[in-house]
């Protein structure tokens, strides 16, 4: 059966697919948030001004249900009532005709208030100063993993290296700006809008609201990448409020400005290395401390936690290892889900420092690194059997075939010294080795999501797919309709994926840690094979499924012990560059990349995220700046100031896929989209670091720090002017 | 809601000028940014808005054997496009944001923005320009360096429209222009510099220097470049020459940090990048 | 202030303020909701149509001087031959993901093609020169730069 769809997008690229800003609603109100101009406070004293009729304001006290947003913890306010964590934090909910009326009223109400000092910075977090945030200590959580014996693993070290890694904000920036529309609808509240996981909406609204009658429904959506997980519980919460009061429709629609300043962001990670080499130039122990920035509430920061901590040691086999894990509480906007969640900084940050490692011991970084590969019969860090094949070495071989890696490697090597050619060009090659566990972390899927899927045939023999999970360009729809239809053996037209609609579909589960094929897509075939086993024609059916844990699959989330992840796929990246001497700007000459995703049930829709994820990562590891300034805001504030790729910063992306057949996936596919997110950064730092021969430690790598490595102590200190924003 | 006044001629537009209150929009690739309208050259919000782009004078681009005059209107794509433009200036264009923004910002807009990190205005200090202003009261000029007179400060009265560039057809055996932007297109400027020299019978018959972003206004010097002209390109082969020269520049740039770069990297680089073209010619 | 112009082949009169953004025109005043918003400065080029032959940012587009002038957007070059040819090769060059950027997208590749003297000859450098002022933040680029070969493939004649 020939399964080519050629017109899947249709309506998005003819401009007929509406997103949120393009649904219409007759009398609709515009919705504008008031938001805390405090970083750390009380609030003390409110000036309200006169409201015109027609014009309404909404705050904590208007909540019928909980002042709170559903994510994970329940510590974040729907409307902060006393205390503001950080500047932006939303204190009411302003609702009227016209947009420039609110602006005005926004402008004209005055809140006064008691602040105390705010930690911005994970060391200004630990300080303490005026008292914790949360707490009695600012940590919004804290694990300690073990592996073996670290002691024993360090007696045997000849070599100890310490070392510190971090890496720095990071915004989605999807291009479609966060937004929902709330109306009523047969005695339902229901919401709108730009979103990831409609679940998530429903729940916050009922949390919220304090009863069920809600119902959430996805637009089509302009980009996500984890920003639209959690986030538009944010934008929910309070509209719903305010939808249930006035039984009105009304939007609420960031512009980029706010979306930039006000929306989560990808959280700070620092990381410091403590490892032991014996004489054979094996790793023995690793001593791992990391730091993760959460901002003012929780949210995820836990879950970011857990997966920074048990996938530290990436695809390695370290034998002995400790690590310690903290996630601060502080004053900025609460870091979130971004595509990887936690992984990118992982990845960057043991790449690098086994980088490192290998060349203090005298040792070629890919070699060394391929020399600790995990193998079929490893253990995990988690003490877990490894389940299905390693294929490492496999696509070691493969990414070398296509990039030319270990030649380059000598050949750049040898080039002039800098002292000779300081005016010239040097080149750099760097390769990346990694991983992302996919699914939730742990037995999550088992014990707290169990998702539900339904497919439903009618009587003319199409079929329709009824899932929670969103196509948020990701191309999902299309790769659950290619399972569908493959596995039925029908054609893909017959099989259609219903709008992801709360009153709709059945719960299965969030569009968020690569679980959608996985999971979600292997459900879906279990489901068309009942079909197809129990197919009747002429009369509608309907099959449902429901998620089983694997027989193997085992998790103690006490000791961190187990299958950290139900399946795992790897990636190998390199990236090659040229480095202007002079202006220690790159060019990017190659960019390479392998995987193994069990198979690709598309193959296509695949290299869209292959090429998608490395490019962000690429912008992650070299020109994403995203600076606090000291008001704890950021000091880019637009899409000029934050530097994303152009068509022009990047080169075509070669890749190639390792088959490897997971038994529990859909025809042996585990995840891959957040993936391709996760070792971009630090090939692209090994790159630089082989071109200039200088250790880097930190992303992103700006022209600006790769000067200052490499002519930081030519004339001492030469800053002429001051900061200006 | 904003008068606008939309005349064809150049006579038209500098009367509606001469009422008052009158603020001028060329290609608005910067008044229109942001949540209202801004004009740098106006100050407070005009009563009306005159827009130039209908006006066909302003779009013609003439030359005889000494000079390219340039119709303030022309778009940075049109002037791209035209190979009577200086090759300089057309490099410095190509860089300037992407086309969509090209299509519509224009040369005259771009000089009355007078914004420190603008990418041509290195170029047209270089060639010398001379900026032709008209009102009801005829037409002054002045050159570049004196037009501009600080960040989005420049002789323009309320009652004055910039009308044409005048560039002098300058032959240059040795060009060298860079700008560093935040990426490769749609890129702000961090740094650029621009050189152009002669050099005949082993000597500097010519030679000058501009630099951007590295000041309130562009920084060229007639009086550092004084120093050069006339010397024999060997006298650049001397380590301690070239050193001098960088020392010069370098009392002369007061780069700041902001969120787009380092006063250090903004400093260095522009410094470095003037020693390479140093080194480049002392080669031939 | 009133505006008479021509969209997508049709007259339009309007009275609006002059400096209204063509894209608020467009978006709000019209209601042709294909051009997208997605910064309202000028640098992502979602808002990209196409004014008198020329590609613009319509966010920094004011009213007053689309006064006389040609204006197209994806909402017309969709109906005809060469803009069908050139979404189906971005559909099958799986171009389009969130699909946020693609109207703007699918003008700037427009321009890229018709104003090419020998579409045989574009290379992939103009290719990307031509979009470099549309970001995309989903497909890294690499397979919207590859619809251009596949319309002049698939449109032979038609460029």
């Amino acid at each position: 059966m020939v399964t080519v769809n050629t017109q899947f997008k249709q309506a998005e690229a003819c401009g007929v697919a509406e997103y949120v800003a393009d649904r219409h609603f007759e009398g609709q109100l515009e919705g504008r948030f008031y938001r805390s101009s405090c970083s750390r406070g009380v609030i003390d004293d409110v000036q309200l001004p006169t409201f015109p009729p027609g014009y309404h304001l909404f705050s904590a006290s208007d909540v019928p249900g909980k002042n709170e947003l559903p994510i994970v913890e329940n510590d974040w306010p729907a409307f902060a009532d006393k205390e503001v964590r950080y500047i932006g934090q939303v204190v009411y909910l302003l609702v009227g005709p016209d947009p420039e009326v609110l602006e005005d009223l926004i402008k004209q109400i005055k809140i006064t208030y008691i602040s105390s000092t705010p930690a911005f910075t994970i060391s200004q977090s630990q300080a303490m100063k005026d008292g914790p945030i949360c707490g009695s200590d600012n940590q919004f959580d804290h694990h300690e993993l073990i592996k073996g014996d670290i002691d024993k693993g360090f007696a045997e070290a000849v070599t100890i290296i310490e070392d510190s890694c971090s890496t720095s904000y990071q915004e989605h920036l999807y291009l479609e700006t966060q937004g929902v529309i709330g109306y009523p609808k047969e005695g339902k509240i229901v919401i709108e809008g730009s979103m990831q996981c409609p679940w998530y909406v429903h729940h916050c609204m009922s949390h919220v609201l304090g009863h069920d009658k809600v119902r959430a429904i996805q637009c089509t959506t302009g980009g996500g990448f984890g920003g639209k997980e959690d986030f538009p519980d944010v934008l929910a919460g309070p509209l719903a409020v305010a939808v249930e009061h006035l039984q009105l429709p009304i939007r609420l629609i960031f512009n980029r400005t706010e979306d930039i300043a006000f929306t989560s962001k990808r959280h700070p990670v620092e990381f410091n290395y403590r490892t032991g080499v014996d004489k054979d130039g094996k790793i023995v122990a690793m001593d791992l401390k990391l730091d993760i920035n959460s901002g003012g509430y929780f949210s995820l920061s836990g879950i970011v936690l857990q997966r920074s901590l048990t996938t530290c040691t990436n695809v390695y086999d370290i034998p002995n290892v400790r690590v310690s894990g903290t996630a601060w509480a502080t004053n900025t906007v609460p870091n979130g889900a971004f595509r990887g969640f936690g992984a990118p900084q992982t990845c960057f940050a043991i790449e690098t420092h086994l980088s490192h490692v290998a060349k203090e011991t005298g040792q070629d970084p890919a070699a060394f690194k391929q020399a600790h590969f995990l193998t079929s019969q490893s253990k995990t860090l988690t003490g877990a059997e490894i389940y299905g094949d390693m294929v490492l070495d496999q696509m070691m071989t493969r990414a070398d075939e296509l990039s030319d890696y270990h030649e380059k490697v000598k050949s750049y090597a040898a080039q002039v010294q800098m002292s000779d050619d300081k005016f010239g060009k040097r080149r750099g090659i760097g390769l990346a080795v990694f991983q992302h566990g996919c699914g939730f972390a742990g037995d999550l899927e088992d014990i707290l999501v169990k998702a539900k899927v339904a497919i439903v045939k009618d009587p003319q023999g199409n079929v329709e797919i009824l899932a929670s999970n969103t196509d948020i360009g990701q191309g999902l729809s299309l790769t659950f309709c290619k399972i569908v239809a493959e596995t039925l053996d029908i054609p893909l037209d017959r099989v259609h994926q219903a709008r992801p609609d709360t009153d709709k579909v059945p719960d299965s589960g969030p569009t968020v840690a690569s679980r959608s094929i996985l999971i979600v897509g292997y459900l879906l075939e279990n489901a068309a094979k009942e079909l197809k086993e129990n197919w009747i024609e002429g009369v509608e059916q309907r099959f449902e499924q429901v998620y089983k844990k694997p027989d193997y699959h085992h998790w103690d989330q006490q000791t961190y012990q187990g299958n950290a992840y139900q399946a795992t796929s790897y990636g190998i990246n390199v990236v090659e560059i040229e480095l202007d001497l002079v202006t220690c700007q790159s060019e990017i000459l190659g960019l390479w990349a392998v995987y193994d995703v069990g198979h690709a049930i598309d193959a296509l829709v695949f290299q869209g995220q292959i090429d998608g994820g490395l490019v962000q990562a690429i912008g992650y590891g070299s020109s994403e700046k995203l600076e606090l300034n000291e008001q704890g805001t950021f000091a880019q504030k637009s899409m000029a100031d934050y530097v994303i790729p152009t068509s022009l910063d990047v080169p075509k992306i070669v890749s190639s896929l390792v088959e490897n057949p997971y038994e529990f996936g859909p025809q042996g596919a585990k995840g891959g989209g957040e993936l391709t997110h996760n070792g971009g950064a630090a090939a692209y730092v090994a790159a630089v670091e082989s071109a200039i021969g200088v250790n880097i430690s930190s992303i992103p790598v700006t022209p600006e720090l790769i000067s200052e490595l490499l002519y930081g102590c030519e004339n001492g200190d030469e800053s002429g002017g001051k900061n200006e924003d | 809601m904003v008068i606008a006044y939309r005349p064809e001629t150049t006579a038209q537009a500098v009367e509606y000028l001469a009422r008052g209150d009158v603020a001028i929009f060329a290609g608005g690739t910067d008044i229109m940014v942001g949540d209202k309208p801004v004009c740098r050259s106006f100050k407070g919000e005009p009563s009306a808005m005159l827009f130039i782009d209908a006006i066909d004078e302003l779009k013609t681009l003439s030359d005889n054997s000494k000079t390219i005059t340039v119709g303030a209107g022309l778009s940075l794509t049109e002037l791209e496009n035209d190979h009577r433009v200086p090759k300089l200036l057309r490099d410095s264009i190509l860089q300037v944001a992407a086309p969509g923004v090209r299509n519509c910002a224009t040369m005259g807009g771009n000089v009355c923005n007078a914004s420190p990190a603008a990418d041509t205005l290195p170029i047209l200090y270089l060639l010398d320009t001379q900026v032709v202003v008209s009102s009801v009261n005829g037409k002054i000029t002045f050159p570049i360096e004196q037009f501009i007179k600080g960040p989005g400060i420049t002789q323009l009265t309320s009652s004055d429209l910039l009308t044409q560039l005048v560039i002098p057809k300058t032959e240059f055996s040795h060009t060298f222009y860079r700008k560093v932007g935040t990426r490769c297109a749609n890129a702000l400027t961090k740094v650029s510099i621009v050189g152009a020299a002669n050099i005949q019978n082993g000597l500097l018959s010519d030679w000058r220097v501009a630099f951007g972003a590295v000041g309130p206004t562009v920084v060229r010097d007639q009086q550092i470049e004084s120093l050069l002209i006339g010397k024999p390109v060997a006298w650049l082969k001397q380590h301690h020459n070239i050193q001098s020269i960088i020392e010069a520049y370098k009392a002369k740039i007061s780069p700041l940090s902001d969120q787009r770069s380092t006063a250090t990297y903004r400093l260095r680089t522009s410094l470095k990048l003037l020693e390479k073209w140093l080194t480049e010619l002392s080669d031939g | 202030m009133k505006i008479d112009f021509t969209l997508n082949g049709q007259a339009r009169s309007l009275n609006v303020d002059p400096l209204q953004p063509l894209l608020t025109t467009l978006r709000d005043v019209i209601g042709l909701k294909a051009t997208k918003e997605g910064c309202g400065e000028g640098e992502c080029g979602a808002c990209s149509a196409i004014v008198n032959g020329k590609l613009v940012n319509t966010c920094l587009f004011p009213i007053a001087q689309v006064d006389g002038a040609q204006v197209l957007t994806l909402e017309g070059l969709r109906e005809t031959p060469r803009g069908r040819c050139l979404i189906d090769a971005l559909l099958t060059a799986k171009g389009v993901q969130c699909g946020f950027c693609t109207p703007g997208m699918v003008l700037a590749l427009y321009q890229v093609l018709v104003n090419s003297p020998d579409v045989t000859q574009i290379t992939e450098h103009e290719i990307r020169v031509g979009i470099s002022g549309n970001l995309c933040r989903c497909t890294g680029y690499g397979m919207i730069v590859d619809a251009v070969n596949i319309a002049i493939e698939q449109g032979e004649g038609l460029w």
